[in-house]
């Protein structure tokens, strides 16, 4: 079904509408939302979550393109109990691509009072901006949509080691433009 | 700010990043690169003739980094469209060159040599790393494999497989292949380490908190709970050239072996180890997990057996390490047509 027919069918309060959009973009929202939290509990109650901010949402916005819009909102429902859970310690996990993130940040609080969200999120665009195609495809398929390491090298023709040691260096390189963020605000 | 904060800002970055990167429908990118649909050919040519030497008038992005980079940033096909073929090149006296091109479809085999004028720091071992990039015209995935090496002329053939992500067949566009440095002269080496497993630590030095690298079986459990040894800077077997055994122990009735592999960001240093019982038998590690040593560069490995004292007092450790390389670095760009 194409996404405006979906949209469509929101507008007309029509309950098919959910089955269309989780039957097009579930696979794929529950592939990010998967990728973050580690129960399957609360992938599914997220993407329940999901379906209904949709719901709430349209009308009246009329999201183009509809599949980066409702990732996004699967995204945020994901690091909302991705929060809720580690402050909880209901996860643990050592190895999500969250974790590794920590790398880029410069020392504790130096450069939350200087930078907004929407200027950290500013920062990253610019990052990204001038990264060749493949170390952003390599940076956003690990930490947009969270994907395994293995996933991304079989993906991309790689090893996984060589996505491992690029992925490094890629944060290296953001932790030095956020430290000249910090540096000159 | 915590890694949740930055990846909340992540969430909101541009759409089309997140479209390109998993090709989504509406993508910018992938419809911006679509290409007109042709009927598909098999063509096989030599390089002479595959790859055309009648190019444009070399433009101003040609030999400007930096104007050809922000052209190609925008509009990959028009950078590529501005290039002229170079079919060979040289950098600090190796040369790199386009020996031929086979094209089917939509995928296409190109062969490159690589050869040290002045001296031997190209050779059998020698491996491209992660550090060539592809420039192409739309969307195209891309891997490199050495094919052979010719002691005679110290020569070494490389194979670029290029296919196009659409699917369909290549319409005489240009490609750029460039490469920022090599390794070679790596060692590699295999057999039983000089370690009795008698000398694994009861009740080793444990840590946690360390920055994962990943891993294979169940080994996300080892960091949960800290079961990783902590060696204390110690080496207890050294390859000599970027690897090293620092610690061995029993955590949780499980043998531990840990394993230093220097600076892979520069080099390609990596291995395995496994064991052998009196009968010779191969028990292979039942998981293993990476993560980074304190100077962000070398990573260690840590190998998870199976077996208690008792059952490894038995068997042989064995490793295969590849350690040692140097990392050439120049400036070698060829393009060509397909």
């Amino acid at each position: 079904m194409e996404d405006r027919e979906i949209i469509a069918l929101f507008q007309a309060r029509s309950q098919e509408a959910v089955t269309a959009l989780s039957d097009k973009y579930g696979p794929l929202c529950r592939r990010v939302v998967g990728h973050i939290l580690e129960s399957r509990e609360d992938t599914e109650e997220c993407l329940n979550d999901t379906w209904l901010a949709v719901w709430n949402a349209i009308p009246p916005q009329e999201p183009d393109p509809l599949s980066a819009w409702v990732c996004r909102l699967a995204r945020n429902q994901a690091l909302k109990r991705y929060r809720y859970n580690i402050a909880a310690r209901r996860d643990s996990r050592g190895d999500a691509p969250l974790e590794e993130l920590e790398g880029c940040l410069p020392a504790a609080g130096s450069v939350e009072d200087a930078l907004s969200g929407q200027e950290l999120t500013r920062l990253l665009d610019r990052f990204l901006d001038g990264l060749s195609r493949k170390d952003r495809t390599l940076f956003v398929r690990r930490y947009w949509y969270a994907d395994p390491v293995k996933d991304i090298a079989g993906a991309c023709h790689m090893t996984p080691n060589h996505v491992s040691v690029r992925l490094a260096r890629l944060r290296a390189q953001l932790r030095r433009e956020l430290e000249q963020k910090e540096i000159f605000p | 700010m915590n890694s949740i904060d930055l990846s909340r800002a992540m969430t909101d970055i541009r759409t089309e990043y997140i479209l390109e990167s998993a090709d989504l429908p509406g993508s910018a990118g992938t419809a911006r690169h679509r290409r007109r649909p042709r009927l598909r050919r098999l063509v096989t040519v030599a390089a002479a003739l595959a790859l055309c030497l009648t190019a444009a008038v070399p433009a101003l992005a040609d030999h400007v980094g930096v104007v050809y980079q922000a052209i190609y940033a925008v509009s990959p096909a028009l950078a590529q469209s501005m290039k002229s073929v170079e079919l060979s090149c040289e950098s600090d006296g190796i040369r790199m060159e386009v020996l031929a091109a086979d094209v089917e479809g939509s995928r296409a085999c190109v062969y490159l040599s690589l050869q040290d004028l002045t001296g031997d720091r190209v050779d059998g071992t020698t491996d491209l790393f992660d550090s060539y990039d592809l420039n192409a015209p739309y969307d195209c995935a891309a891997t490199c494999a050495q094919l052979e090496y010719d002691e005679e002329t110290g020569t070494a053939t490389f194979l670029v497989t290029i296919d196009l992500m659409d699917g369909e067949a290549f319409q005489g566009d240009r490609f750029t292949f460039s490469l920022s440095r090599f390794l070679s002269h790596k060692n590699e080496w295999e057999g039983p380490l000089p370690l009795a497993l008698s000398q694994a630590d009861d009740d080793p030095a444990t840590q946690s908190g360390v920055s994962d690298r990943g891993g294979t079986g169940s080994y996300q459990t080892f960091l949960n709970r800290g079961l990783i040894l902590d060696g204390g800077g110690n080496c207890l077997y050294t390859t000599g050239d970027g690897a090293a055994v620092t610690a061995m122990g029993y955590l949780d009735g499980q043998l531990h072996v840990q394993v230093l592999y220097d600076d892979i960001l520069s080099t390609d240093n990596h291995g395995d180890l496994w064991l052998a019982d009196g009968d010779g038998n191969i028990i292979a590690c039942a998981a293993s997990f990476s993560f980074w040593a304190e100077d962000g560069c070398s990573a260690y490995v840590e190998y998870v057996f199976d077996l208690g004292p008792e059952e490894a007092a038995g068997c042989t450790l064995y490793g295969y390490f590849v350690t040692g390389a140097q990392l050439p670095q120049g400036n070698w760009e060829v393009t060509f047509q397909l």
